[in-house]
């Protein structure tokens, strides 16, 4: 045997290696790709370099398993889950209430990488979180994707959708809108102004252009029925695709929502929440429309989830509202909510499955990297 | 007989009976067949003396008939007695009793309210007659037991401020509250109620049995337990004002002794009094007929003192006999007393203004020789004290007949819930919610203090100084102090307890625990283990029937028996 110092260094530097230069295989007993795509025993396995995925299952080549580090989880491994909207605390920030029409302010501008809640949602299993403003404006601001990396937050994507909100919190009675009627105005009004071929070039206008061609999303938020179908009437004023955020009577419009390419972002529900609310997303399901939840940590994220399993929506489903689907509403999913080839590794294993809230969380990756859990010491894998 | 033409006889046999003997029919031939004529009117004189009867005369008869419509209305279920023979068995899938190990192709006897037998199905032989009600795949469970319920309580309930230690919940109840009626389908069959009302003392929980239509109070549990609040809420308050808050909680528990004394005093001081009134009586009794003086009075006076001498007896605390004793006392001759007394004051006590006078008037005619001795005093008549019900609460609560529930929070808080059961020798004591109990378990699991949680779920907020409370549980369990898992008094709440083992599993306690923590363990802390909590013969036949394994999500409850009774049936 040669010298055994360039093996010892090899092996001081795992951790730092496995995002390097090598590939890891990780394998559990259930890995689950996306909802609805199950890897299972000798197949469950995926290898990924530089915190992205390279291959998945069977399809590793042989070298590859050979040469790679290997760890291995018994338990089942789910995408990490995307939090599609959160303040991270940082309401105070996030909020330019003197001017109800700022849609080209930017969330990220308000980022604290170093945040708490930031880090408490990612140590339980939320890979990505869309730092939204607060619903205290009309046109709030453009959102972005934040995650945290095991030392301090990084931005996933500068700027994802436009957020707007028709909600009692967005009317002030020290500005313009003071009622929903104002806040419907200013909405139309702008967006009008956007289509106008002599309307400036500013930056909120230009986001507006944006939303109009359909590359940019925007979400609305909205609580009751009649602020629902002020949203959904503007929307089609101008046949706009909106996100719907909150939807706690949505129950009354759910048929119009079909077969539209309407999706929604549930508040979260609890053990509090009516029963009205618990059998939304089943209904939502069954109307064909995509929904997703979110909340101000990770184990409100998935208890919503495991409710809304407990009233009648199917685990794919209920798996989809916080992986899959929040990502694509973000608009980041080539990178979370599946694990495919070329996405993120950015995983959680679960010592069950995990809508079966007596599973317990026993890893959380990202971008590969091994992030300790809430409570447990800080380890290098 | 003419026809259409009735005869008087016939016309009187028309009648109703009550009114032939008030028919007034100058028609009526006086004869034999007309026995019943309209009786003379008799003037007022005579009415005074004389009973008059106006009504007929088979009026009370009609009266008391129509009183047995008001036969009391039963707590118990109505159906009580013709269920009471019936038999039924059901067989599922797996059956989880809690006090023992889950039975596979299970099967429960049940007869009447109660489960008869449990065991595997083939083991146990189906009595002849019985129901069987086939439920393949399925897993049963026991009801599930809150034992922190706000069910079917008012909100203004909540928030009274004239609420103490006396004040009755079951007295206060609403069995139309929409979402407690939703309780029993979500698999919880029987509740403990008690109030989360701001003051010190919450009153007296109550454990009722829920039922898809209302609920019916537990036979001997209308009173269960005392609330104590022993926390200062949410808002951080200094420490030293806690400090004092706590103290002032541990007086109440002093002026108990004196209120006992002032009864025993009493009873005491009543057998004394009925002693001595019977000597003084007995004295002037025996007084008045060597005298062999007719007393002369006015006969209602007679007939008062009469009656109230034996309402006295009876009653105790009317004080307006001394008017005729007063008399009988006073030798003949004398001159009645200046001024008379006040008539029937039942709070003041005898007023010895005439003892003086009697005394003074027996001495001279004092003459006899076999009463030498001075005549006995007229003795004072004992006040009775006010029985408080707050008081009798905790006295309940030290007896062991009560409960005693604390919601403690914060360390000192538990602490000092700790240490007032321990000085005060509470037999059960019961800590709701102990928040921060995780650093120091084995402090309550030397007191004997069972604790019952509710918020096991994590949530990022710092409540009462505690970071996580997932892991409460766990820690409880492991130093050995019983735990339960409740709603909390939130009634949405209520119908998510399996939900809230399942969480606490999550976070590292046993599934065996996490199950016993929602049946069989808030029974015992509630003291109702041997009617309810787990599935074993003698029990109610409360069976929650659910699709698969309780603690997994996609579980949905099928059907809810509560005392055999099927309250809830999923389509």
């Amino acid at each position: 045997m040669r010298s055994p110092i360039p093996i010892l260094l090899l092996t001081l530097s795992l951790p730092m290696q496995a995002n390097a230069q090598g590939t890891t295989v990780v394998e559990a007993d259930r890995l689950v790709l996306a909802p609805g795509t199950v890897l299972e025993g000798n197949a469950a396995r995926l290898a990924y370099r530089q915190g992205k995925v390279t291959a998945v299952g069977n399809e590793i080549p042989a070298a590859v398993l050979e040469s790679a580090i290997r760890v291995k989880y018994s338990g089942t491994l789910v995408p990490g889950f995307v939090n599609p909207h959160s303040q991270l605390g940082l309401s105070a920030d996030l909020g330019e209430r003197i001017d109800a029409f700022t849609p080209s302010l930017q969330a990220v501008d308000a980022f604290d990488p170093f945040s708490e809640t930031l880090e408490q949602q990612v140590r339980g299993g939320v890979a990505g979180i869309g730092l939204a403003p607060t619903s205290g404006n009309t046109f709030g601001g453009l959102a972005a994707v934040v995650t945290w990396d095991g030392e301090e937050g990084q931005v996933l994507a500068e700027v994802s959708y436009l957020k707007l909100a028709i909600v009692a919190e967005s009317l002030d009675q020290s500005r313009f809108p003071t009622s929903r009627m104002g806040a419907a105005d200013l909405i139309r009004s702008n967006l009008l102004m956007a289509n106008h071929p002599l309307a400036g070039a500013d930056p909120d206008h230009q986001v507006l252009k944006d939303v109009l061609a359909g590359s940019r999303k925007m979400a609305i938020h909205a609580d009751s029925h009649a602020e629902i179908s002020v949203a959904l009437d503007l929307c089609a004023e101008f046949s706009i695709a909106p996100i719907l955020i909150g939807c706690k009577e949505l129950h009354d419009s759910i048929q119009r929502l079909a077969g539209s390419e309407v999706s929604v972002i549930l508040s979260a529900l609890s053990m509090e929440s009516k029963q009205s609310q618990l059998n939304l997303p089943a209904e939502l399901a069954e109307a064909g429309v995509a929904f997703s939840f979110m909340a101000e940590d990770a184990e409100s994220l998935r208890l919503s989830a495991a409710l809304a399993v407990h009233a009648g929506l199917s685990r794919d489903q209920a798996l989809a509202a916080i992986t899959s689907t929040p990502a694509s509403q973000c608009g980041v999913d080539d990178l979370l909510g599946s694990l495919r080839v070329g996405n993120s590794a950015s995983f959680c294993v679960f010592s069950g499955d995990p809508l079966d809230l007596t599973s317990k969380l026993i890893a959380v990756h990202i971008d590969g990297k091994a992030i300790a859990l809430r409570g447990a010491k800080d380890e290098a894998r | 007989m003419n026809p259409g033409k009735i005869s008087p006889a016939e016309r009187l046999a028309q009648l109703p009976k009550g009114l032939r003997n008030n028919v007034s029919d100058r028609s009526l031939p006086l004869g034999p067949q007309a026995k019943y004529t309209n009786p003379p009117m008799p003037s007022i004189s005579q009415a005074r003396g004389k009973r008059f009867r106006r009504s007929p005369r088979s009026f009370p008869l009609y009266l008391l008939a129509s009183c047995l419509w008001l036969v009391p209305a039963k707590a118990q279920e109505p159906e009580a007695d013709h269920n009471h023979d019936r038999q039924f068995a059901i067989r599922v899938g797996t059956l989880h009793p809690v006090s023992g190990p889950a039975i596979e192709s299970g099967i429960i006897l049940v007869e009447g309210h109660r489960i008869s037998k449990i065991g595997k199905q083939g083991e146990v032989d189906i009595p002849e007659g019985a129901q069987i009600i086939d439920l393949p795949g399925t897993h049963a469970y026991p009801g599930f037991v809150d034992a922190m319920s706000g069910a079917f309580l008012q909100t203004r309930e909540l928030k009274n401020s004239s609420v103490d230690g006396g004040t009755r919940i079951v007295d206060g109840l609403n069995p139309y509250d929409q979402i407690s009626l939703g309780l029993v389908q979500a698999g919880v069959t029987t509740a403990h109620v008690s109030n989360r009302s701001e003051g010190i003392w919450r009153g007296l929980g109550t454990i009722l049995r829920p039922r898809s239509t209302g609920f019916d109070p537990m036979a001997g549990k209308e009173e269960a337990g005392l609330g104590l609040r022993m926390t200062s809420g949410k808002a951080p308050r200094h420490i030293l004002t806690r400090k004092k808050q706590l103290q002032a909680i541990g007086k109440s528990f002093e002026a108990l002794e004196a209120y006992k004394e002032a009864f025993t005093k009493h009873e005491e001081a009543s057998e004394e009094y009925d002693e001595k009134f019977a000597a003084y009586l007995k004295y002037h009794a025996t007084k008045k007929d060597d005298e062999a003086e007719p007393e002369k009075k006015k006969s209602d006076e007679g007939e008062a003192t009469d009656k109230q001498r034996r309402g006295r007896r009876g009653a105790g605390r009317r004080g307006g006999g001394r008017r005729g004793e007063g008399r009988r006392g006073r030798p003949e001759g004398k001159k009645p007393p200046a001024k008379q007394p006040k008539p029937e004051d039942e709070e003041k006590a005898a007023k010895p203004e005439e003892k003086p006078e009697a005394k003074g008037e027996n001495k001279p005619a004092d003459s006899k020789d076999e009463q030498a001795e001075k005549a006995p005093e007229r003795p004072k008549f004992p006040k009775a004290p006010k029985k408080d019900p707050a008081k009798e609460a905790l006295l309940a609560v030290q007896d062991g007949t009560l409960r005693l529930r604390i919601e403690a929070h914060r360390p000192d808080e538990i602490r000092a819930a700790i240490s007032l059961a321990r000085t005060q020798k509470i037999q059960h004591t019961v800590l709701e919610f102990a928040t921060a109990a995780g650093a120091f378990p084995e402090e309550l699991a030397d007191a004997g203090i069972p604790v019952l949680l509710s918020a096991v779920d994590a949530s990022s907020a710092r409540i009462y100084g505690v970071e996580d409370r997932t892991t409460l549980a766990a820690q409880l369990t492991e130093a050995g102090v019983p735990i339960a898992f409740t709603s909390g008094g939130s009634n949405r709440r209520s119908q998510h307890l399996p939900m809230l083992a399942a969480i606490a599993c999550g976070h590292g306690l046993s599934e065996e625990i996490a199950l016993r923590a929602i049946t069989l363990t808030p029974a015992e802390i509630l003291g109702i283990a041997d009617q309810v909590g787990s599935l074993a013969a003698g029990k109610f036949a409360d069976i929650v029937i659910s699709s698969g394994p309780l603690l997994q999500s996609d579980s949905r409850i099928l059907r809810v028996f509560s005392g055999g009774d099927l309250q809830f049936e999923a389509n």
